[in-house]
C-alpha cells in the first residue's frame, strides 16, 4: 500500500486537557510539549486563550519554552477572542466554526448567512496578523456537505490551505468518514485534518479511514484523553498507521520543525 | 446479525455468573450467542433460558456427536489439527449440519479496504460469519460493517479477549437508525457481573460503559448542552440508563456555575457567578484537578450565600 504523509496534531492540552478529571499543572504542560516535540509531532494545540489570564500566560511560556515548536491556538468565531489569542505568540490560530444546522440555529441562534458574513468579518481582521490561520469545521459529521464546501470555498478566498473536520460527537463510522472526506478533498483541493472522538470506539479507525480518503493531518492526544470517551489516542493510531501502511520509516510523522 | 460470544471466554465464573451474563445478553438485540461446552454444561439446566439462536464452540467435530440440537457448531483447532478436521467436514454436512464460514482476525485491514471483500462475500452468497480482532484498534469499526453488509459479525461484551466491543456495535447500529424499536440498551448487570468475574473496573472513559462519560467540565460545552443536549452529545445517557454530570474545573465558565447552583438548589439570584467562578478555578488550579460538588458548595457557603 502507498504510505501516506501523515502530519499529527496533538491536542492534549487543548482538547484532552477537557476531559473532565484530568488537569495539568504548568511544569506538566511544557513538559509533554517538550515530549511531543522530540517525539515529532507536527503541530501541538496548546489550549484556549479566551478561557482567561493564566491559559494565556502559559500559552506563552510554552512557545518560549519551545520555540521550534509550530504551537497553535483553539478559538471561537469571534474577534475579541482572537485578538487576545494573537498575543499568546501563537504560530497558528485556530478558528472553529460551527457547520451543523444544529450548531448554527441552536447554539448561536443565527442562521448561515450570518455565519458567512461573519467569516469574512473574523478572516478579514485577522489575516495578515497571523503567521498562519486553520479553520476547524464543528460538528462537520452531522453537517450538510453543500454547506460545508460553501464554508471551505469562503475560506479559500482568504488564503486559508487547511480546514479540520470534526466529529464532534464521535458518532463517524470509517464509512462515513472515507465518504465525506473524498468528497470535500475532490470538490475543493483543501488540505483536511480529521479529528475523531472515540463514543463508538472508533476514533483510530477513523483516523485512518480519513488518511486513506486523503487527509493529511490526525488530531490526537496522549493516551486519548479528552471529552466523554476522549479523542483519537496517539499512541494507537501511530501503531495501526505504520502497521497498516507497511511502514516503519520515521518520516511517516512529519518533525516538529516547520518543513512544509 | 450480531453473534455474542463473551461466554466463550469467562468459563471460569461461576455458575452463577455464566447465567446473570446470559439472562443480561437475552435481553440486548443480539441474533445469536456463543458458548462453549463447559458454559452449556452450566446454563443448560436454566429455566427460561433466552430465546436466542445458540452456536457452540468445539474443538473437534466428533463433539457435535455429543451435543445435538444446537443453531450452528464453530470448530476451533490449531492449525496443523484443522488441517485433519477439514476433511471431516463434508461427511457432517452430508448429515444436515450447517457448514459455514468463520473469519477471525483481518485486522491489519481497514474499512475502506474491507469494502470490495465485504461485496464479495454477500456476492457469493456464502454463509460467512467474521470474527474481528481488535489488534489495530478496529475491531468494532470492522465488526460493524460486516454486520451493516447484512453479514454475522462476532463480538464480546466490552471487548473481552480483544475483540470488537458488543455495546459499541450496537449503538452505532441504534445510531445509524437501524433500530427503531429499541427504546434503550442497560448494560448494567452485564457490566457489574464482568467486573466481578475479571477483579477490574471498566475504565470511566470505556465508549459506553464508562462512569464519567456524560461528565462534562469545559463551559463552552456545558453552555451548549445547556441549550440542546444533542449539540455536544451523541446520544442521550438514559439510552443507556446513565446520568449526564456537570463537572466543575479550570475550563468551566459562568453557566457551568449556574447549572451547577441550579442542581444543588442553591438560590442563584443574589450569587455574583463570575467571582464564583474565579473562586472554582483557583481552588481547581490549586488542587490540579476538578472540584467536588461538596468542596464547590463550602465554596458558596464560606462566601455567606447559602
Amino acid at each position: 500500500m502507498l504510505v501516506p504523509h501523515i502530519h499529527i496534531v496533538d491536542t492534549t492540552l487543548r482538547d484532552g486537557a477537557q476531559s473532565p478529571f484530568i488537569m495539568f499543572n504548568d511544569k506538566e504542560k511544557i513538559a509533554i510539549v517538550k515530549m511531543l516535540t522530540e517525539k515529532g509531532v507536527y503541530q501541538i494545540e496548546a489550549g484556549i486563550p479566551a478561557i482567561g489570564k493564566s491559559e494565556q500566560e502559559i500559552i506563552k511560556k510554552i512557545k518560549s519554552a519551545c520555540p521550534n515548536t509550530q504551537i497553535a491556538v483553539w478559538n471561537r468565531l469571534n474577534i475579541d477572542d482572537i485578538n487576545i489569542s494573537l498575543e499568546c505568540n501563537a504560530d497558528i490560530i485556530h478558528i472553529s466554526i460551527p457547520v451543523s444546522y444544529r450548531q448554527i440555529h441552536e447554539k448561536l441562534k443565527k442562521d448561515e448567512t450570518w455565519l458567512l458574513n461573519e467569516i469574512s468579518e473574523v478572516l478579514s481582521a485577522t489575516i495578515g496578523n497571523a503567521k498562519e490561520v486553520t479553520i476547524g469545521m464543528e460538528d462537520a459529521s452531522r453537517a450538510q456537505m453543500d454547506f460545508m464546501l460553501t464554508v471551505v470555498r469562503k475560506v479559500q478566498q482568504f488564503g486559508i490551505s487547511r480546514v479540520r473536520f470534526a466529529d464532534t460527537v464521535g458518532i463517524m463510522t470509517p464509512s462515513t468518514v472515507y465518504d465525506q472526506i473524498s468528497k470535500l478533498i475532490k470538490a475543493t483541493g483543501i488540505d483536511v485534518e480529521f479529528h475523531a472522538h472515540n463514543d463508538l470506539g472508533m476514533a483510530v479507525a477513523n483516523s485512518l479511514a480519513a488518511v486513506q480518503a486523503g487527509a493529511s493531518f490526525i488530531d490526537t492526544t496522549i493516551h486519548g484523553i479528552g471529552e466523554r470517551c476522549g479523542n483519537c489516542d496517539m499512541d494507537k493510531f501511530i501503531f495501526a498507521a505504520s502497521s497498516i501502511f507497511n511502514s516503519n520509516r520515521s518520516e511517516r510523522v512529519k518533525g516538529g520543525e516547520h518543513n512544509g | 446479525m450480531l453473534t455474542d460470544a463473551t461466554l466463550c471466554y469467562i468459563e471460569n465464573a461461576s455458575k452463577q455468573q455464566q447465567q446473570l451474563i446470559l439472562r443480561a445478553l437475552g435481553k440486548l438485540p443480539i441474533e445469536a450467542i456463543e458458548i462453549t461446552a463447559p458454559v452449556w454444561e452450566n446454563i443448560a439446566d436454566m429455566k427460561n433460558l433466552p430465546q436466542k439462536k445458540y452456536i457452540l464452540r468445539i474443538n473437534n467435530y466428533k463433539a457435535i456427536r455429543y451435543y445435538k440440537g444446537f443453531y450452528r457448531y464453530v470448530v476451533t483447532a490449531q492449525e496443523p489439527a484443522a488441517e485433519g478436521q477439514l476433511a471431516e467436514q463434508p461427511m457432517y454436512a452430508s448429515t444436515g449440519v450447517k457448514c459455514s464460514v468463520r473469519v477471525v482476525g483481518l485486522s491489519r485491514k481497514t474499512v475502506p479496504d474491507m469494502e470490495k471483500t465485504f461485496s464479495q462475500w454477500r456476492k457469493a452468497k456464502r454463509d460467512i460469519s467474521f470474527e474481528p480482532l481488535n489488534s489495530l484498534y478496529q475491531a468494532t469499526a470492522l465488526a460493524f460493517a460486516w454486520h451493516n453488509y447484512g453479514g454475522q459479525s462476532v463480538s464480546t461484551f466490552c471487548g473481552i479477549a480483544n475483540h470488537a466491543p458488543l455495546e459499541e456495535i450496537l449503538l452505532t447500529d441504534y445510531l445509524a437508525g437501524n433500530m427503531a424499536a429499541i427504546k434503550g440498551f442497560n448494560f448494567t448487570i452485564l457490566k457489574k457481573t464482568l467486573e466481578a468475574i475479571t477483579d477490574t473496573s471498566i475504565p470511566a472513559n470505556k465508549p459506553i460503559l464508562g462512569n464519567a462519560i456524560f461528565a462534562v467540565e469545559s463551559g463552552i460545552h456545558v453552555d451548549g448542552i445547556m441549550k440542546d443536549p444533542q449539540l455536544y452529545e451523541p446520544y442521550p445517557p438514559e439510552l443507556i440508563h446513565a446520568k449526564r454530570h456537570i463537572v466543575l474545573g479550570c475550563t468551566s465558565g459562568r453557566k457551568s456555575i449556574e447549572a451547577k447552583l441550579r442542581e444543588l438548589k442553591l438560590n442563584c439570584c443574589k450569587i455574583d457567578t463570575a467571582f464564583i467562578l474565579d473562586k472554582v478555578k483557583e481552588k481547581s488550579r490549586s488542587l490540579c484537578r476538578s472540584i467536588t460538588d461538596k468542596e464547590f458548595y463550602d465554596l458558596v457557603e464560606m462566601m455567606g450565600r447559602v
